[in-house]
């Protein structure tokens, strides 16, 4: 089997906060993470808010808060991801697709923003060849986020994340407050990176969006990763996923039992 | 007993009408689903019904009564994003009473932990902050509730529990409740009749 893309072994992340006067205090945000992302495969991490899964980005990304310390080791094709790496492959070979429109530069037109960080001689090609493929007709290509729907915008961030030298797109909450059409599209550009051989880390507490795209599923409590189930066990009553906790998620959902802990419930 | 808007024509400044003849009643002790795709103008209805915003022609009246311009309103809206509807540079507990003092029994059965109270609105995760705007609804004159994409950031046994304390909480006052959501396995759930926002138009 060839090289994971990404491999993140004993990753610990955990913050120092000042409690009274100059003592401090350490609290935990990951303990012991463990996870490979494949060529073309799409590893979904699913958990609650709160549960670290936005940390797990934030730690390959190099973008921690001040205060975070970290252990372990995240591994990029091989070899160790040192800042002085992350400056040459962020945004060339692992980009990253982020949960807001509103990372959008709101003076920029969207066009200009999608030529951000390609090479000048082709920048304007290849701009519209993403707008090609991300169904944006030329003409938005001058206008200003303001201007367009949220369906719209939603495309302009996969066009500006998207590169040929990229090799793995880590995507966090690309799904919540969409309605399904939007959600279905979300998921079929996920699926048409991992087609053509991107690793894609898809950062989510949706689970149908999770189940429909991935073939595993790490599930993320309290900064630790409790099991990693495969897409397909969730099915039916969910008897099938290994860890209660997998079982309590899927059974929480509302065309399940909507239980938040194991009874049916009745309105 | 109910909240009822009748023909009321509302659109923003510079832009087409967005609802030009609407009308729609909830009554109270009901749950009403509230559907549509993004940009239909479910949240508009929603800041209209809870008087957010004002409409063009038309009105909003309450058990009878038009919606208080100047005094609290009877129906409250809980926002998607629990961050944009709190000043950030107070304590939790301040946030709480700037609506009323909210009973100790509220805050248990929505699972606001009491050292909460303590912390700025930034030192919360979304869910743990959106109870604390579920609490702050619950006002003893509320009569109606609003819930717009309340639980879309919550994961789905907080989703669940959240919807369970609310809504017995909603049973036992009699509240009417509307509820905005792009999920329909949750309207299915909990609402006794959905309306589609295009057939308000």
């Amino acid at each position: 089997m060839s090289e994971p893309v990404l491999a993140v072994s004993g990753l610990d992340v955990s913050f120092v906060q000042y409690a009274k006067g100059l003592r401090t205090r350490t609290v935990p945000g990951i303990t012991g993470l463990d996870l490979e992302v494949a060529e073309g495969e799409i590893l979904a991490v699913l958990g609650a808010s709160g549960s670290g899964k936005t940390l797990l980005a934030q730690a390959i990304l190099g973008i921690l808060p001040h205060n975070a310390r970290t252990g372990g080791e995240i591994l990029f094709r091989g070899s160790r991801l040192t800042p002085a790496r992350r400056t040459r492959v962020l945004g060339r070979e692992i980009s990253y697709i982020p949960q807001s429109v509103t990372s959008l530069d709101p003076l920029m037109p969207v066009g200009a923003q999608v030529r951000i960080g390609l090479d000048a001689a082709v920048a304007e090609r290849v701009r519209r060849r993403l707008f090609a493929r991300y169904d944006l007709q030329d003409h938005v290509a001058g206008r200003y986020p303001h201007q367009l729907s949220g369906g719209m915008l939603r495309r302009v961030l996969f066009a500006t994340s998207v590169r040929d030298t990229v090799r793995l797109v880590i995507a966090d909450e690309p799904t919540p407050g969409l309605h399904a059409e939007a959600v279905e599209e979300v998921l079929r550009h996920l699926r048409e990176l991992a087609v053509s051989g991107v690793a894609v880390l898809l950062i989510t507490h949706d689970i149908r969006a999770a189940v429909s795209v991935a073939r595993r599923v790490a599930v993320m409590r309290e900064g630790r990763l409790v099991t990693m189930e495969t897409a397909d066990a969730f099915t039916g009553d969910g008897a099938e996923l290994r860890h209660p906790f997998a079982r309590d998620l899927w059974r929480a959902l509302p065309q399940n039992q909507f239980s938040p802990g194991g009874t049916e419930w009745h309105s | 007993m109910a909240l009822v808007i009748d023909g009321l024509g509302f659109a923003y400044p510079g832009g087409p009408p967005l609802f030009h003849d609407a009308s729609f009643r909830v009554e109270a002790g009901s749950v009403v689903g509230i559907t549509g795709p993004s940009g239909t103008g479910k949240s508009t209805l929603g800041a209209l019904l809870a008087g957010d915003i004002r409409p063009r022609l038309g009105g909003v009246t309450v058990d009878g009564a038009p919606l208080p311009r100047r005094a609290f309103r009877p129906v409250q809206l809980i926002h998607q994003h629990p961050e944009r509807a709190v000043n950030r540079t107070w304590r939790m507990s301040a946030v709480l009473r700037e609506s009323h003092a909210v009973p100790p029994e509220t805050l248990d059965r929505l699972g606001i932990k009491p050292e909460w109270a303590d912390r700025r609105p930034g030192e919360l995760s979304g869910g743990e902050l959106q109870r604390f705007c579920i609490a702050r609804a619950l006002h003893p004159a509320t009569r109606y509730l609003v819930a717009d994409e309340m639980t879309a950031m919550f994961d789905a046994i907080t989703q669940a529990a959240i919807w369970h304390r609310l809504l017995e909480i909603v049973r036992e006052r009699g509240l009417g409740m509307v509820v905005i959501s792009h999920e329909s396995a949750l309207l299915d759930r909990i609402c006794d009749e959905q309306v589609a926002v295009e057939t308000l138009r």
